[in-house]
């Protein structure tokens, strides 16, 4: 693809604007500005400065190393890149189908990882932002300042958080690169005392999830203007969803959504990722540009991860589905739905006109 | 004018060729966050927008490896600000696993990464000035600097970090007991 902004004409002329390094987000990178005299902007990229070869340097490895190694790609999200290593290497053993002890362990280690990272995005690095503003001074908007100023709050993303490396702990052996996947299965049991111990704690844990997304709700009514803007921007969708379409974290097909919508291709065996997808290489960043072959690289590009998963899974349980619903309602009242449009609320359009939509959107 | 406030000891911390992995670990002190901020302030850290080290601060806390020329200039840049300078984790002190690819030529690396790896609709080797140089090898922290004290482990436990801050706020010598002094 390439941007407007990508590339400006005559770079020398401009001024340089670096955010080195971005802060308060889960990696590392460089966003550099270009601006004219009249601080108009020619150029963004956001660079990501780090090579480090993962893909080269397992080759060759025992293939039981892989998912404790390639987990190390994040300590921020080990769960994640530690049981799609392992799935990669069920295949490589044999393994078609796990106990089912086995998989509802792998989903559980998983759920610990959602829990934890989606408290660590909300509460640490995002709600100072949130809370405070975005040009509120630098020395409180952290979370440092957060615990300050809403004792409260900071707390409860503390123990959210815990609670979800708990869960983690408990399935994979330790909070950070455990080892409880392995090939073809698990190699850590949940005990009955452990299972009470996660027990003793998850509806309170519900509890304050319920009230993150009524925190998230309540800023977001009090400057409607500036949050039905900021950060949208239109795009494919990709995500894996489960049986009928569902929300799944850990086994499904490949589904992809155009910007309004539209499924481009659905129930694709991930194992055949690469004849859907290609990636090409700039030389600003370290990092690669995928895009959908079908539509090539000047369209084919596609967003991922939560929002993706959300927007593009036919239904997602009670409990997540009346939250989002809340959401969607919220952004309904608040926003010219053209500016602030999302496959959802295309696919909600499609089903009061009776549309022939046959993938009708978590509701 | 009311009783001076003992004053609180500035905190640095960065990841260089890491994984955040050992951030994750000092945020898995918990509660005891709350504990700690009643003796220290983040100074540069991802946890806050402050980009440059403050040329006083008391603890500077690196995880991760040297891969590349900017790690170097950071690392030296903590190294001349920071009274304490502690390396954490298993890429600070040996390089980690990023250091697998020490047997390889970074040339070949790169070569099978950005040309001839499948799937890739063009070939190039990213090189824009904008990129700080690779290093051939990854390399740890104390080839290059001082280092004060390293906790060891990938990544070391809550536990383990919170013993040695509270050790060195204590005015003790940071000592890890049996079950905190892990490599795993």
């Amino acid at each position: 693809m390439t941007y407007s902004l990508e590339t400006a004409e005559h770079p020398e002329r401009l001024r340089r604007v670096a955010i080195d390094p971005v802060s308060r987000v889960e990696g590392h990178g460089k966003v550099t500005i270009l601006l004219d005299e009249h601080n108009k902007v020619h150029q963004v990229r956001l660079h990501i400065v780090e090579f480090r070869g993962f893909e080269k340097f397992i080759q060759g490895r025992p293939y039981w190393e892989v998912p404790v190694m390639v987990q190390r790609l994040c300590g921020i999200c080990p769960v994640s890149h530690h049981l799609a290593a392992s799935k990669a290497m069920d295949i490589i053993v044999g393994a078609k189908k796990l106990t089912p002890t086995a998989e509802k362990l792998r989903r559980l280690m998983h759920y610990g990882q959602m829990l934890q990272s989606h408290a660590l995005h909300f509460f640490h690095l995002c709600s100072p932002d949130l809370l405070f503003g975005f040009d509120s001074d630098v020395t409180r908007r952290n979370i440092v300042g957060v615990a300050a100023e809403h004792p409260e709050i900071a707390k409860r993303g503390v123990l959210l958080r815990k609670f979800g490396q708990e869960v983690i702990r408990i399935t994979s052996g330790k909070r950070i690169h455990g080892t409880g996947a392995v090939p073809g299965g698990m190699n850590k049991s949940l005990t009955i005392a452990e299972r009470d111990e996660l027990l003793k704690d998850i509806y309170q844990i519900v509890a304050w999830s319920r009230d993150a997304v009524h925190l998230i709700q309540k800023v977001h009514i009090q400057d409607p203007g500036l949050y039905n803007s900021f950060g949208i921007f239109r795009s494919n969708f990709m995500s894996i969803v489960g049986h009928n379409g569902d929300l799944d974290f850990y086994h499904g097909s490949l589904r992809a959504r155009d910007d309004n919508g539209k499924i481009i291709f659905d129930g694709v065996d991930y194992q055949q990722y690469d004849k859907y997808i290609e990636e090409e290489v700039k030389p600003w960043t370290y990092m690669k540009f995928p895009f959908f072959r079908s539509l090539g690289k000047e369209h084919g590009w596609y967003k991922v991860g939560p929002l993706a998963r959300i927007q593009n899974c036919t239904q997602i349980s009670p409990l997540c589905r009346a939250r989002a619903q809340g959401v969607r309602r919220l952004r309904r009242r608040l926003t010219d739905a053209r500016t602030a449009r999302l496959p959802l609320d295309a696919d909600d359009r499609n089903a009061a006109r009776g549309g022939g939509n046959q993938e009708p959107a978590a509701r | 004018m009311n009783a001076p406030v003992k004053k609180k000891l500035k905190v640095a911390t960065t990841s260089l060729a890491g994984c955040f992995g050992c951030h994750m670990s000092f945020l898995d002190i918990d509660e005891r966050l709350f504990t700690l901020l009643e003796h220290i302030e983040f100074d540069r850290s991802p946890l806050t927008d402050i980009k440059e080290v403050h040329p006083e601060c008391d603890i500077g806390i690196i995880e991760g490896g040297l891969c590349n020329a900017e790690n170097v200039h950071v690392l030296r840049d903590f190294r001349k600000n920071c009274k304490i300078l502690i390396a954490i984790g298993a890429c600070a002190i040996n390089g980690g696993l990023p250091a697998q690819r020490n047997h390889l030529p970074l040339s070949a690396i790169l070569e099978e990464v950005y040309h001839t790896s499948p799937g890739l609709s063009n070939g190039l080797i990213p090189n824009d000035p904008e990129l700080p140089l690779p290093l051939n090898q990854v390399h740890p922290l104390h080839e290059v600097v001082k280092i004060d004290y390293f906790i060891p482990g990938c990544p070391p436990s809550g536990d383990a970090i919170w013993k040695v801050l509270t050790d060195l706020l204590a005015g003790r010598e940071p000592e890890l007991g049996h079950g905190l002094m892990h490599y795993d």
